[in-house]
Protein backbone atom coordinates (compact mmCIF):
# COMPACT_ATOMS: atom_id res chain seq x y z
CA UNK A 1 0.00 0.00 0.00
CA UNK A 2 1.48 3.53 -0.99
CA UNK A 3 1.84 4.81 2.60
CA UNK A 4 5.25 5.76 2.40
CA UNK A 5 6.01 9.22 2.07
CA UNK A 6 7.63 8.77 -1.24
CA UNK A 7 4.34 7.28 -2.24
CA UNK A 8 1.98 9.90 -1.39
CA UNK A 9 0.56 12.79 -3.34
CA UNK A 10 1.78 15.01 -0.70
CA UNK A 11 -0.78 18.30 -2.50
CA UNK A 12 -3.60 15.46 -1.53
CA UNK A 13 -2.15 15.06 2.05
CA UNK A 14 -1.87 18.94 2.48
CA UNK A 15 -5.14 19.29 1.59
CA UNK A 16 -6.65 16.53 3.62
CA UNK A 17 -4.31 18.12 6.22
CA UNK A 18 -5.62 21.57 5.92
CA UNK A 19 -9.12 20.41 5.81
CA UNK A 20 -8.90 18.61 8.89
CA UNK A 21 -7.37 21.22 10.81
CA UNK A 22 -10.04 23.40 9.91
CA UNK A 23 -12.77 21.30 11.44
CA UNK A 24 -11.20 21.33 14.54
CA UNK A 25 -13.31 23.77 16.39
CA UNK A 26 -16.15 21.86 15.10
CA UNK A 27 -14.63 19.11 16.86
CA UNK A 28 -14.57 20.90 20.10
CA UNK A 29 -18.12 21.22 19.83
CA UNK A 30 -18.27 17.41 19.57
CA UNK A 31 -16.03 16.14 22.36
CA UNK A 32 -17.95 18.72 24.34
CA UNK A 33 -21.74 17.34 23.45
CA UNK A 34 -19.80 13.50 23.86
CA UNK A 35 -18.89 14.39 27.38
CA UNK A 36 -22.06 15.98 28.24
CA UNK A 37 -23.76 12.49 27.36
CA UNK A 38 -21.20 10.41 29.48
CA UNK A 39 -21.77 12.92 32.54
CA UNK A 40 -25.71 12.49 32.14
CA UNK A 41 -24.76 8.96 31.95
CA UNK A 42 -22.33 8.40 34.77
CA UNK A 43 -25.13 10.60 36.68
CA UNK A 44 -27.82 7.62 35.66
CA UNK A 45 -25.58 4.76 36.87
CA UNK A 46 -24.44 6.31 39.86
CA UNK A 47 -28.01 6.66 41.11
CA UNK A 48 -28.53 3.19 41.14
CA UNK A 49 -27.25 0.20 43.06
CA UNK A 50 -23.80 -1.47 42.12
CA UNK A 51 -26.30 -4.83 40.34
CA UNK A 52 -28.39 -2.56 38.01
CA UNK A 53 -25.21 -0.59 36.50
CA UNK A 54 -24.31 -3.29 34.47
CA UNK A 55 -26.55 -2.50 31.87
CA UNK A 56 -26.82 0.82 31.62
CA UNK A 57 -22.33 0.64 30.70
CA UNK A 58 -22.20 0.03 27.12
CA UNK A 59 -23.88 3.18 26.40
CA UNK A 60 -20.67 4.77 27.86
CA UNK A 61 -18.52 2.34 26.10
CA UNK A 62 -19.85 3.37 22.97
CA UNK A 63 -19.60 7.19 23.66
CA UNK A 64 -16.24 6.52 25.11
CA UNK A 65 -15.25 4.49 22.10
CA UNK A 66 -16.16 7.89 20.12
CA UNK A 67 -13.99 9.99 22.04
CA UNK A 68 -11.42 7.37 21.59
CA UNK A 69 -12.00 7.49 17.61
CA UNK A 70 -11.75 10.87 17.01
CA UNK A 71 -9.64 13.09 19.20
CA UNK A 72 -5.87 12.18 17.72
CA UNK A 73 -7.12 13.37 14.20
CA UNK A 74 -7.23 16.46 15.58
CA UNK A 75 -4.33 16.84 17.62
CA UNK A 76 -5.71 15.67 20.62
CA UNK A 77 -3.68 12.56 20.91
CA UNK A 78 -3.79 12.52 25.02
CA UNK A 79 -7.99 12.31 24.88
CA UNK A 80 -7.71 9.13 22.81
CA UNK A 81 -5.58 7.70 24.90
CA UNK A 82 -7.96 8.35 27.98
CA UNK A 83 -10.70 7.48 26.04
CA UNK A 84 -9.21 4.05 25.20
CA UNK A 85 -8.52 3.27 28.50
CA UNK A 86 -12.36 3.96 29.58
CA UNK A 87 -13.15 1.62 27.02
CA UNK A 88 -10.66 -1.17 28.22
CA UNK A 89 -12.20 -0.72 31.82
CA UNK A 90 -15.37 -0.54 30.96
CA UNK A 91 -14.97 -3.47 29.01
CA UNK A 92 -12.92 -5.41 31.55
CA UNK A 93 -15.30 -4.75 34.38
CA UNK A 94 -17.82 -7.14 35.66
CA UNK A 95 -18.50 -5.61 39.29
CA UNK A 96 -19.24 -2.17 39.30
CA UNK A 97 -19.21 -1.31 43.00
CA UNK A 98 -18.56 2.06 43.74
CA UNK A 99 -14.79 2.15 43.35
CA UNK A 100 -14.89 0.72 39.91
CA UNK A 101 -17.27 4.10 39.28
CA UNK A 102 -14.66 6.15 41.47
CA UNK A 103 -12.13 5.04 38.63
CA UNK A 104 -14.40 6.37 35.52
CA UNK A 105 -15.14 9.46 37.30
CA UNK A 106 -11.48 10.03 37.31
CA UNK A 107 -11.10 9.15 33.55
CA UNK A 108 -14.50 11.51 32.74
CA UNK A 109 -12.23 13.99 35.00
CA UNK A 110 -9.01 13.61 32.73
CA UNK A 111 -11.25 14.40 30.12
CA UNK A 112 -12.57 17.55 31.07
CA UNK A 113 -9.54 18.80 31.86
CA UNK A 114 -7.84 17.95 28.90
CA UNK A 115 -10.59 19.91 27.45
CA UNK A 116 -10.12 22.93 29.94
CA UNK A 117 -6.58 23.14 29.28
CA UNK A 118 -6.99 22.73 25.49
CA UNK A 119 -3.80 19.96 25.95
CA UNK A 120 -3.43 18.81 22.55
CA UNK A 121 -0.75 16.46 21.49
CA UNK A 122 0.33 14.43 24.56
CA UNK A 123 0.09 17.32 26.49
CA UNK A 124 3.25 17.81 27.75
CA UNK A 125 3.82 18.01 31.55
CA UNK A 126 0.14 18.57 32.72
CA UNK A 127 -0.69 15.27 30.65
CA UNK A 128 2.42 13.22 31.98
CA UNK A 129 1.32 14.34 35.47
CA UNK A 130 -2.25 13.90 34.10
CA UNK A 131 -1.45 9.84 33.17
CA UNK A 132 1.26 9.32 36.49
CA UNK A 133 -1.80 10.27 38.79
CA UNK A 134 -4.15 8.06 36.81
CA UNK A 135 -1.41 4.83 37.22
CA UNK A 136 -1.67 5.69 40.79
CA UNK A 137 -5.43 5.29 41.13
CA UNK A 138 -5.53 2.39 38.89
CA UNK A 139 -3.08 0.44 40.39
CA UNK A 140 -5.09 1.60 43.94
CA UNK A 141 -8.33 -0.03 42.10
CA UNK A 142 -6.17 -2.84 41.35
CA UNK A 143 -6.30 -2.57 37.58
CA UNK A 144 -6.22 -3.68 34.55
CA UNK A 145 -5.65 -0.93 32.68
CA UNK A 146 -2.24 0.26 31.36
CA UNK A 147 -1.74 3.58 30.72
CA UNK A 148 0.98 5.01 28.47
CA UNK B 1 -0.19 15.89 -10.59
CA UNK B 2 -2.80 14.48 -7.82
CA UNK B 3 -3.25 10.15 -8.14
CA UNK B 4 -6.69 11.47 -8.72
CA UNK B 5 -6.82 14.08 -10.90
CA UNK B 6 -8.84 13.76 -14.23
CA UNK B 7 -10.86 10.96 -12.52
CA UNK B 8 -14.42 11.65 -11.86
CA UNK B 9 -15.19 9.54 -8.49
CA UNK B 10 -18.40 8.99 -6.84
CA UNK B 11 -17.99 7.87 -3.38
CA UNK B 12 -20.11 6.31 -0.15
CA UNK B 13 -19.15 7.37 3.74
CA UNK B 14 -20.95 4.67 5.85
CA UNK B 15 -20.95 5.42 9.60
CA UNK B 16 -23.62 5.32 12.28
CA UNK B 17 -21.44 8.33 13.95
CA UNK B 18 -22.63 11.73 12.57
CA UNK B 19 -19.29 13.48 13.38
CA UNK B 20 -17.11 11.12 11.53
CA UNK B 21 -19.46 10.94 8.46
CA UNK B 22 -19.23 14.80 8.49
CA UNK B 23 -15.14 14.78 9.05
CA UNK B 24 -14.27 11.97 6.07
CA UNK B 25 -17.12 13.26 3.31
CA UNK B 26 -15.50 16.49 4.04
CA UNK B 27 -11.84 15.76 3.13
CA UNK B 28 -13.40 13.98 0.43
CA UNK B 29 -15.09 16.96 -1.22
CA UNK B 30 -11.64 18.59 -0.62
CA UNK B 31 -9.97 15.99 -2.56
CA UNK B 32 -12.44 16.34 -5.78
CA UNK B 33 -14.47 13.66 -4.96
CA UNK B 34 -17.05 14.94 -6.96
CA UNK B 35 -20.25 13.13 -5.57
CA UNK B 36 -20.13 11.82 -1.91
CA UNK B 37 -23.10 10.39 -0.38
CA UNK B 38 -23.70 9.18 3.43
CA UNK B 39 -25.29 6.18 4.70
CA UNK B 40 -25.87 5.19 8.32
CA UNK B 41 -25.44 1.86 8.23
CA UNK B 42 -24.97 -1.25 5.71
CA UNK B 43 -28.38 -2.12 5.02
CA UNK B 44 -28.69 1.41 4.50
CA UNK B 45 -25.94 1.81 1.71
CA UNK B 46 -26.90 -1.06 0.46
CA UNK B 47 -30.11 0.27 -0.53
CA UNK B 48 -28.63 3.18 -1.71
CA UNK B 49 -25.90 1.51 -3.88
CA UNK B 50 -29.56 0.01 -6.22
CA UNK B 51 -29.25 4.26 -7.38
CA UNK B 52 -25.97 5.24 -6.77
CA UNK B 53 -22.87 3.81 -8.23
CA UNK B 54 -19.75 4.27 -6.35
CA UNK B 55 -16.02 4.03 -6.95
CA UNK B 56 -15.55 2.94 -3.53
CA UNK B 57 -16.68 3.09 0.01
CA UNK B 58 -15.43 3.68 3.39
CA UNK B 59 -17.75 1.83 5.91
CA UNK B 60 -17.51 1.45 9.84
CA UNK B 61 -17.26 -1.79 11.31
CA UNK B 62 -19.46 -1.13 14.41
CA UNK B 63 -22.79 -0.30 13.30
CA UNK B 64 -26.77 -1.51 13.32
CA UNK B 65 -28.45 -3.01 12.29
CA UNK B 66 -25.78 -3.93 9.79
CA UNK B 67 -22.66 -4.01 10.33
CA UNK B 68 -19.40 -3.40 8.15
CA UNK B 69 -18.66 -7.15 8.47
CA UNK B 70 -22.23 -7.89 6.85
CA UNK B 71 -21.80 -4.99 4.22
CA UNK B 72 -19.41 -6.25 2.65
CA UNK B 73 -20.62 -10.44 2.78
CA UNK B 74 -23.50 -8.54 0.86
CA UNK B 75 -21.50 -7.04 -1.98
CA UNK B 76 -19.42 -9.70 -2.40
CA UNK B 77 -21.32 -12.82 -2.42
CA UNK B 78 -24.80 -11.43 -2.49
CA UNK B 79 -26.87 -12.11 -5.77
CA UNK B 80 -28.32 -8.64 -5.59
CA UNK B 81 -24.83 -7.14 -4.77
CA UNK B 82 -24.87 -3.93 -7.14
CA UNK B 83 -21.14 -5.02 -7.27
CA UNK B 84 -19.07 -7.62 -6.00
CA UNK B 85 -15.49 -5.92 -7.17
CA UNK B 86 -16.80 -2.58 -4.92
CA UNK B 87 -13.61 -1.29 -3.39
CA UNK B 88 -14.12 -1.04 0.26
CA UNK B 89 -12.04 0.84 3.17
CA UNK B 90 -12.94 -0.71 6.47
CA UNK B 91 -12.23 2.25 9.62
CA UNK B 92 -12.43 1.49 13.52
CA UNK B 93 -11.54 2.14 16.66
CA UNK B 94 -10.84 -1.58 17.12
CA UNK B 95 -7.42 -2.91 15.45
CA UNK B 96 -6.46 -5.77 17.11
CA UNK B 97 -5.21 -8.14 14.75
CA UNK B 98 -7.49 -10.66 14.59
CA UNK B 99 -10.30 -8.06 13.61
CA UNK B 100 -8.09 -6.98 11.04
CA UNK B 101 -8.28 -10.59 9.81
CA UNK B 102 -11.62 -10.81 9.69
CA UNK B 103 -12.27 -8.06 7.76
CA UNK B 104 -9.60 -8.75 5.12
CA UNK B 105 -11.88 -12.54 5.29
CA UNK B 106 -14.69 -10.53 4.78
CA UNK B 107 -13.07 -9.00 1.29
CA UNK B 108 -12.19 -5.62 2.52
CA UNK B 109 -9.67 -4.43 0.66
CA UNK B 110 -8.15 -1.58 3.15
CA UNK B 111 -8.40 -1.44 6.98
CA UNK B 112 -8.20 1.98 8.52
CA UNK B 113 -7.69 2.48 12.22
CA UNK B 114 -9.08 5.03 14.04
CA UNK B 115 -8.39 8.11 14.97
CA UNK B 116 -7.67 8.25 11.43
CA UNK B 117 -4.60 11.25 9.72
CA UNK B 118 -4.46 12.75 6.45
CA UNK B 119 -2.15 10.75 5.34
CA UNK B 120 -3.51 7.62 6.58
CA UNK B 121 -7.46 8.44 4.67
CA UNK B 122 -5.10 9.49 1.41
CA UNK B 123 -3.08 6.40 1.67
CA UNK B 124 -5.91 3.67 1.38
CA UNK B 125 -8.29 5.84 -1.34
CA UNK B 126 -4.88 5.81 -3.50
CA UNK B 127 -4.21 2.25 -2.51
CA UNK B 128 -7.88 1.06 -3.66
CA UNK B 129 -7.85 3.89 -6.74
CA UNK B 130 -4.56 3.68 -8.56
CA UNK B 131 -3.18 0.16 -7.34
CA UNK B 132 -6.18 -2.02 -7.26
CA UNK B 133 -5.16 -5.76 -6.22
CA UNK B 134 -6.27 -8.47 -8.32
CA UNK B 135 -9.41 -10.58 -7.42
CA UNK B 136 -9.45 -14.01 -6.17
CA UNK B 137 -12.40 -16.69 -6.36
CA UNK B 138 -11.82 -20.05 -4.51
CA UNK B 139 -14.33 -22.27 -2.34
CA UNK B 140 -13.99 -20.45 0.77
CA UNK B 141 -12.85 -16.73 -0.53
CA UNK B 142 -14.03 -14.11 -2.82
CA UNK B 143 -12.37 -10.83 -2.68
CA UNK B 144 -8.80 -8.99 -3.51
CA UNK B 145 -6.32 -10.82 -3.27
CA UNK B 146 -5.09 -11.28 0.48
CA UNK B 147 -1.58 -11.68 -0.58
CA UNK B 148 -0.11 -8.01 -0.98
CA UNK B 149 3.23 -8.89 -2.36
CA UNK B 150 3.91 -10.97 -5.04
CA UNK B 151 6.98 -12.87 -4.31
CA UNK B 152 8.55 -15.65 -6.06
CA UNK B 153 7.03 -19.17 -4.06
CA UNK B 154 8.95 -21.95 -4.07
CA UNK B 155 6.31 -24.66 -2.10
CA UNK B 156 3.40 -25.91 -3.65
CA UNK B 157 0.99 -23.37 -4.63
CA UNK B 158 -2.32 -24.70 -3.26
CA UNK B 159 -3.97 -21.42 -4.43
CA UNK B 160 -3.01 -22.23 -7.95
CA UNK B 161 -5.30 -25.42 -7.67
CA UNK B 162 -8.35 -24.03 -6.17
CA UNK B 163 -7.93 -20.43 -6.80
CA UNK B 164 -8.83 -17.81 -9.94
CA UNK B 165 -7.32 -14.50 -9.85
CA UNK B 166 -9.70 -11.85 -11.68
CA UNK B 167 -8.82 -8.78 -13.21
CA UNK B 168 -9.82 -5.70 -10.78
CA UNK B 169 -13.69 -4.79 -12.22
CA UNK B 170 -14.05 -7.71 -14.75
CA UNK B 171 -17.86 -8.15 -13.77
CA UNK B 172 -19.55 -11.56 -13.72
Amino acid sequence: MADRDDDLDQEMVAKAEAVIAGLKGAYLDWVTEDLRRLEGLFAEVSAVEPEARGPLMPQIFTIAHDVKGQGGSFGYDLMTAIGNQLCRFVEAREDWSDASLALVRKLLDAMRLILAEGLEGDGGAMGAALLADLHRDVEAAGGPLTLT
Amino acid sequence: MSALDGVELKALVVEDNQHFRLLISTVLHTLGISQVAEARDGADALRLLQSFQADFVIVDWKMEPMDGIGFAHKIRHSPDSPNPFLPIIMVSGYSEAALVAEARDAGVNEFLPKPISARSLVARITAVISSPRPFVRSPDYFGPDRRRAQQPFSGHDRRSLVAELIPFRKLG
